[in-house]
């Protein structure tokens, strides 16, 4: 019975949690967090029936439930003794869910979770309740918008109103935010990074700007917002030195005067993954072999057998 | 459910991964002996030893079992791995994610990209 019920409830939700869903449910190694999803579903249900805070019991032991999933999400973001940190460093490495286990190390995935869990702690216990019913089980899907096992813990999701992917099923929306939250609460993303809103204001997004952000993977992702012809033509860019070999890249000079630039000299590179970088390094480079080996720190250029 | 198969890349003298670099070497050479004489062992963490960090916790890591990490007081972008036995270099990340690098036992010294900023060289972030 188990499967094809829970795989019936999360058709509405993103591919990425309705795998998760389902990874979760039907892990076969872990039906300890089976039981633990079903007390936490009922613990849920019991919130969303009531809307009031209340003292919900689960065979002997009682838990108390916040006002509403906005409140509990605000004063208590995690349950127990867990801090964030604590929570997603141990969840990176350990987690009992494979596929969980990726997702947790999703930036994505975690920047939604930290805004938008539901902590429900002190539920693993012996006390598997006997009166699960399909019905029940459909209801509280219907209000969750996605679930994370965890060392006998269950943190489900509020479903939120908008989530939008990409056709790789990456959280990503070129136009306005990639979710929203039932508070309003917005994300902005492009290809699964968090990224700020401000990213996507043509008119304060400058070259400028965007070479100053000092994080890779986001000034990578502002790169591609923003668009490299645009970047190069305020820049006034033009190239030093172009390599065969694109993940050794080409040398660009940048020629305009709008100052304030970790340098002058940016080295374009493909990286292992794919993904396209721009990297200021010694204005002294000229070219693309002495930029990679400036950035190694080596006196020659070193190649490299394999590079992922 | 079975855990998908990871892909592996063998290298045999240099190979990288994303921002890291890794270049074999002897275990008498000057640069590791002086990591072996008066560098400290980066301890583990979660049976885990991040060979990379990120700041978005992003880590490049190999099993604690299977390496270890030597680092000296003011070095920040360079640092020596030795192998005790063969293993590979994971990325924690499941999109945009670097394939695994194996490793054979041997001592590799592994060098941080670093980028300009500002007038002075700093390691790269992600």
């Amino acid at each position: 019975m188990r499967a094809p019920l829970y795989i019936s409830t999360t058709d509405a939700l993103s591919p990425l949690n309705r795998q998760s869903f389902i990874d979760a449910i039907n892990f076969p190694a872990k039906q300890a967090d089976i039981e633990t999803a079903k007390q936490a579903l009922i613990l849920l249900r019991g919130h969303h029936k009531t809307g009031r805070a209340a003292n919900i019991h689960l065979g002997e032991r009682a838990f108390k439930v916040a006002k509403s999933p906005t409140a509990v999400r605000r004063t208590r973001p995690f349950g127990g003794h867990m801090d964030a940190d604590h929570f997603f460093q141990n969840s990176c490495f350990d987690s009992c869910l494979c596929d969980v286990e990726m997702l947790s190390s999703d930036i994505g995935f975690r920047s939604m979770v930290i805004n938008n869990i539901f902590a429900i702690d002190e539920i693993i216990g012996n006390h598997v309740a006997d009166s699960i019913t399909h019905a029940l089980l459909l209801d509280v899907f219907k209000h969750a918008g996605g679930m994370m096992a965890f060392h006998g813990k269950l943190f489900l999701l509020e479903k939120p109103k908008v989530w939008k992917v990409d056709p790789e099923g990456r959280l990503h929306s070129e136009k306005g935010p990639a979710i929203v939250w039932q508070d309003g609460t917005k994300v902005y993303a492009w290809r699964n990074q968090i990224v700020p809103k401000s990213f996507f204001n043509k008119r304060t997004m400058t070259a400028k700007k965007v070479l100053r952000i000092r994080n890779a993977d986001q000034k990578a992702a502002a790169m591609e917002i923003v668009g490299w012809e645009k970047i190069f033509q305020e820049l006034d860019a033009e190239i030093l030195d172009r390599d065969d070999d694109p993940e050794i890249g080409t040398l660009w000079a940048a020629h305009s005067h709008i100052g304030d630039l970790p340098s002058t000299v940016f080295l374009e590179v493909k990286c292992g993954t794919g993904r396209k970088f721009f990297i200021p390094v010694d204005e002294d480079c000229r070219t693309a072999k002495q930029a990679q080996a400036w950035i190694y720190g080596d006196s020659h250029f070193i190649p490299v057998e394999v590079r992922t | 459910m079975a855990r998908k198969a990871v892909e592996v890349k063998y290298f045999k003298n240099a190979g990288a991964q994303g921002e890291l670099r890794f270049l074999k070497v002897s275990k008498t050479s000057a640069k590791a002996k002086r990591f072996l004489t008066q560098g400290t062992k980066v301890d583990p963490v979660n049976g885990k030893l991040i060979v990379g960090h990120s700041e978005t916790g992003h880590h490049h890591v190999m099993d604690r079992k299977a390496a270890t990490m030597y680092r000296l007081p003011n070095e920040i972008l360079e640092c020596l791995l030795v192998v005790h036995q063969p293993d590979k270099l994971e990325h924690l990340r499941n999109y945009d994610t670097h394939t695994a690098l194996g490793f054979k036992p041997g001592h590799y010294i592994v060098r941080t990209g670093r980028e300009m900023s500002f007038g002075e060289a700093q390691a790269s972030q992600d």
